[in-house]
């Protein structure tokens, strides 16, 4: 089972791809709509992703994302942005975002999504670094 | 008797006499360097394994599986480094030298500081 944090104050854009995510076998899907409540949710349960919106509101997506990482760095992180790539690329270096998602993402994007979220997890050693991984 | 392990990003087949890599996450191989109390026993490189964007977590996993005690970084982004620091990895900066050797002695002389948030790549410095 994966377990999947949709941060974001406008949850109607994420319809398709909540609906993408279901699709995509057992996934449990945590909706907040602030930085705060999610660092909350990947406190209280091993999280596998964490999706971030345009908009939260409390604070604006990138410090979402900094401050998921600081509390912990194995949490994946895809973030919704109309940014063009390389200025998205610019805004989020270093944060390590796993994808970035059109606004409105589809179903597609979600497949595409989660098959990232698969590789990635059989790459890394769940015996050396303590990941949220169940 | 103390062991370290130390690991240098490095471009092609690495090792002591080789070059740094700048970008830690890209880099072609590791060189290991084993000290004991202090002293070079023995120099040996592993090649970094392939990742995808968001995979920066990837090299953290393979230098904790290979009991690395410090790396030495040009630069680093702030999600990896904060993976370092939570499976026991101490991340030294140096940014001005592209030779592995000084920067080897320099490490073990006590020369080179640990990195600090404010020094890492992009969006985490802030």
């Amino acid at each position: 089972m994966r377990r999947v944090v949709l941060a974001s104050y406008e949850h109607e854009g994420l319809a398709r791809l909540v609906a993408g995510l279901a699709q995509n076998g057992d996934v449990e899907i945590i909706g907040v709509d602030t930085a705060a409540a999610a660092l909350d949710a990947v406190q209280r349960k091993a999280v596998h992703l964490v999706v971030v919106g345009e908009e939260l509101a409390d604070t604006d997506p990138v410090d979402c994302v900094n401050r998921l990482i600081r509390l912990n760095p194995m949490i994946n992180c895809a973030m919704v942005s109309a940014l063009a790539a390389e200025d998205f690329h610019e805004a989020t270096e270093g944060l390590g975002v796993l994808m970035q998602l059109p606004p409105n993402p589809s179903g597609a994007d979600a497949a595409v999504l989660m098959s990232k979220v698969e590789a990635l997890s059989a790459l890394l050693d769940a015996d050396t670094v303590q990941g949220a991984r169940t | 008797m103390a062991r370290v392990r130390i690991a240098i990003p490095s471009e092609g087949e690495g090792g002591l006499d080789g070059m740094r890599s700048g970008h830690f996450g890209h880099c072609d191989v590791f060189t290991f360097v084993d000290l004991e109390d202090g002293i070079i026993k023995e120099v040996s490189t592993i090649p970094n394994v392939d990742h995808t964007q968001g995979g920066c977590m990837v090299p953290v996993s393979l230098l904790a599986r290979h009991k690395v005690n410090a790396l030495v970084v040009g630069g680093i982004g702030m999600r990896p480094l904060m993976g370092f620091r939570q499976v026991g990895i101490t991340v030294f900066h140096e940014d001005q030298r592209a030779a592995i050797r000084p920067v080897v002695e320099d490490l073990i002389a006590g020369k080179l500081m640990v990195i600090e948030d404010n020094q890492v790549c992009g969006g985490g410095n802030r």
